[in-house]
């Protein structure tokens, strides 16, 4: 089969920024708050599932895009309070503990919806020409709103006064609280929006993906390689490390099964996971 | 902990030893079972209690040495005979050199317990159950069926175990042997050693060890045990199939561990033990709602008693 | 007015550094903190932040206990901390560090009226903190201190690791706070000279209890006294 060259550009930029919306509350929990969460594919996969029930409820899907982030970010307003701020000093119990709450959360799902997957429509049809090619029009809504949001992260982050107090949580802790800086709301805020995020990119990605229990995994290591692979911390870091990742895997897949592409882009991430961890060690030395 | 408690060991090994008295054979047959997976268990607690490398992809290496079984015990391995002898030997080797592989990646990254090291975990566990379910070799998503028991060489002829009071105390005499020999091993200097190098890996290296040989040995042998576990676990279920490997076990081992005490093997055991009976008793009657208790339990576990449930006692007693 | 009574500190449970500290500290007062290496003057100013683990004794400002508050409760109360070692926020801009110093707090001090009591903080504003010298970093840490308006101010060893000539200008900088600004200091000091300069008295701590208790004029006076503690 010849492969339009337009077309697979498209795909790569596609699924390079969807993975960029899905690692970008993540680059907000990890690379901001410290915090790894392994519950974050569920809390995507929770957004995923408000948007679901709302469009089953006749409320339709804006109504779920809009108010998944809300409901999601509550979710890990929620994980802080009872889990994450318990273990601040116990990184690896952290991992543990959102592992556990994934668990937790999954289950509650199946209870819910119970294990099978669903799909919603897509709330716009039909598809756009993007240099001569068709592409389908709520895939570059995604695309769109994958750019809006790495663009408010990085005006948040880089002109108020919020980001500056989290940018200088992150430079050193113990000095922001010595300034005064209410470091532990910040960190709760800071997670939760990382949560509501995850919510916005759940909901916003339901209508591409199909819908099931298990989802989570299939965000969560992606989105962690992205932002582990980024060369740099922040939302362009972010951008460059889901470039990386997602548009590569979109590219292997053209040319190969898409499970071994996702085996190629797994272990090409993790070889370069392991020169950027060596290298941040290295620096941090 | 740095030191396992001989007694209670002992006295835990002499129950059990004891149980054939009085109990049934259909529970000495799942307790058979349990023990291997208390194989996993006691190699988890090795890495993550005494290395502080907490695996997210260990039920990969019980599942590897399962494979490593079925496929000798089944003869599909090309150039060699058809034994479940063999297969067991595989089931120690195969993971073990997996270990080293894998290690390469995991354990030189030069962070390995932090995030790198957590998610690498979970990215080989995902490998190796995609590959385990793509691959026709390994008998794909249904896995690999009709294998033969292990037999003991006996003077009036071999001894399949098969029945449950061989299979049990085989287990029991396997399971005893290794949680001993890792008790040794962590009183012994190189158990200090990995000590060391979880508590400062840069001081460790200043001080002359090489943080990256010690995690890697460390690292093998909890394959080693686990991959033990996992053949064992095989020859007596007859069956292997990718969950086998999957995520799914390699969480289970996590509650596991985390109920028991990850400080010590011992307390591991006796945790794996724990749930897979209330998991016998509890299970059908929860349903789908087991694996939901699970998670609560595990976090449950984690917030209130960080050093499990056994490994606080244990490690009273422990004290002089 | 910081009252400190009976203060039992340190870092992990049962393990205390500081057994039993008294200590009081008015605005307008320099109160500097001697002792060896390890004598636990750092976990006592730690320790009056809840940066360290308080397990007996009382701490009082104004009058409240504030032993079971959180750091930044205390900070914004009004007492400012310079720690040992750098004490800015790398990665951020002069001004960026300035304005975080106020950001916790109801009146901060705006940058401007910094720069004017730190002149060379105004010409490095748009450089990263930690791009410049140890000295200038130093005055930086002060200022971001001040961006909080504390009536009183914990140093830890600010002369620590400069150049004896900027050791000079700190001491001017710091007598001048207290003179026109009425703020006190608590000050941790190896550096006898300076402790001489600005302290009004002076406690000798050894392994986690004062021993002695001097009036500042001593310092400069009969160093021997302080010397013979200090092990110089």
């Amino acid at each position: 089969m010849p492969v339009d060259p337009v077309l697979l550009l498209l795909d790569a930029t596609a699924q390079a920024l969807t993975l960029l919306l899905v690692a970008s509350g993540l680059a907000v929990t990890f690379g901001l708050v410290g915090v790894i969460n392994l519950a974050h594919g569920e809390l995507l996969m929770a957004g995923a599932y408000t948007a679901l029930a709302l469009d089953r409820a006749g409320l339709g899907f804006w109504a779920g895009l809009a108010l998944a982030p809300l409901f999601v970010g509550l979710l890990g307003l929620l994980l802080d309070l009872l889990v994450v701020r318990r273990l601040r000093e116990r990184p690896l119990d952290t991992l543990l503990a959102t592992w556990a709450a994934a668990l937790v959360i999954r289950q509650t799902v199946v209870a819910l919806f119970g294990p099978a997957s669903h799909t919603i429509q897509p709330p716009i049809e039909g598809s756009v020409l993007v240099l001569g090619a068709p592409y389908p029009a709520y895939r570059l809504l995604v695309m769109a709103l994958a750019l809006l949001v790495t663009g408010l992260l990085t005006w948040l982050l880089f002109a108020t006064r919020v980001g500056l107090m989290i940018r200088g949580t992150v430079a050193d802790r113990t000095l922001a609280a010595a300034s005064g800086l209410a470091v532990r709301r910040l960190d709760a805020a800071a997670f939760a929006f990382g949560a509501a995020l995850a919510g916005l990119a759940g909901a916003a990605t339901a209508p591409l993906l199909s819908i099931d229990p298990q989802m989570g995994l299939g965000y969560l290591l992606p989105a962690f390689l992205a932002v582990l692979v980024a060369p740099a911390g922040g939302p362009v870091g972010t951008a460059v490390g889901a470039a990386l990742v997602g548009g590569g895997e979109s590219l292997v897949s053209a040319f190969a099964s898409p499970v071994v592409a996702q085996l190629a882009v797994l272990g090409g991430a993790a070889v370069l996971l392991r020169r950027v961890a060596g290298r941040r060690a290295g620096r941090e030395r | 902990m740095s030191r396992e408690p001989l007694l209670p060991a002992l006295v835990f090994w002499l129950v059990l030893a004891l149980l054939p008295l009085w109990a049934p054979g259909w529970l000495l047959g799942q307790l058979a079972q349990h023990l291997g997976y208390g194989l996993l268990a006691m190699s988890l607690a090795y890495l993550w209690g005494q290395g502080g490398l907490l695996s997210f992809c260990q039920a990969l290496f019980f599942g590897a040495g399962a494979y490593a079984y079925a496929l000798a015990g089944l003869g599909r391995l090309p150039l060699l005979p058809e034994s479940p002898a063999l297969g067991l030997l595989l089931a120690v080797a195969v993971p073990t050199a997996l270990a080293a592989l894998a290690g390469l990646l995991l354990v030189t990254a030069r962070v390995p317990t932090g995030p790198a090291w957590a998610v690498l975990t979970l990215v080989l566990g995902v490998i190796g159950e995609r590959l385990a379910v793509a691959s026709p070799f390994l008998g794909g998503s249904n896995g690999l069926a009709g294998l033969p028991p292990l037999a003991l060489p006996l003077p009036g002829g071999p001894l399949e175990l098969v029945d449950p009071l061989p299979s049990f105390l085989a287990l029991l005499l396997v399971a005893g042997a290794v949680q001993l020999a890792l008790a040794r091993k962590i009183a012994a200097p190189s158990g200090s050693l990995l000590r060391a190098v979880r508590e400062d890996p840069l001081r460790a290296a200043h001080l002359g060890i090489d943080p990256v040989a010690v995690r890697l040995r460390a690292f093998m042998l909890a394959a080693a045990v686990a991959g033990l576990g996992g053949g064992l676990f095989a020859a007596q279920f007859g069956f292997v199939a990718p969950p086998l490997l999957g995520l799914g076990l390699s969480t289970e081992v996590l509650v596991w561990v985390a109920v028991g005490g990850r400080g010590s093997p011992l307390a591991a055991l006796v945790g794996a033990l724990l749930v897979k009976t209330a998991e016998g008793l509890l299970g059908e009657w929860l349903g789908a709602g087991w694996p939901l208790a699970l998670g609560l339990l595990l976090l449950l576990v984690v917030l209130l008693f960080p050093q499990g449930v056994f490994g606080g006692l244990l490690a009273r007693l422990a004290r002089p | 007015m910081l009252e400190v009574r009976g203060l039992v500190a340190g870092y992990h449970a049962g393990a205390p550094v500081v057994l039993g500290v008294d200590l009081e500290l008015a605005p307008g007062r320099v109160l500097a903190l001697m002792g060896r290496n390890g004598a636990g003057k750092s976990t006592l100013l730690k320790a009056i932040l809840g940066l360290a683990r308080r397990e007996a004794g009382s701490i009082r400002l104004d009058g409240r206990g504030i032993e079971t508050r959180p750091t930044e409760w205390i900070v914004r109360a009004g007492i400012g901390f310079v720690p040992q070692g750098r004490g800015v926020f790398p990665g951020l801009t002069v001004e960026q560090n300035l304005r975080l110093g106020g950001l916790g707090h109801h009146r901060p001090v705006p940058p401007a009226t910094l720069y004017a009591r730190f002149p060379v903080l105004a010409e490095r504003r748009d450089l990263d903190a930690s791009s410049l010298s140890g000295g200038e970093q130093r005055q930086l840490a002060i200022a971001r201190a001040l961006a909080g308006a504390p009536r009183l101010l914990l140093l830890d060893e600010p002369s620590e690791g400069i150049q004896p000539s900027l050791v000079d200008a700190l001491g001017a900088t710091l007598a001048a706070l207290v003179a026109a600004e009425g703020i006190g200091i608590l000050l941790v000091e190896q550096n006898l000279e300076l402790a001489a300069r600005l302290a009004d008295e002076c406690l000798v701590l050894e392994d986690g209890r004062v021993i002695d208790r001097l009036p500042g004029a001593v310092l400069a006076d009969e160093p021997a006294r302080i010397e013979r503690h200090l092990g110089l």
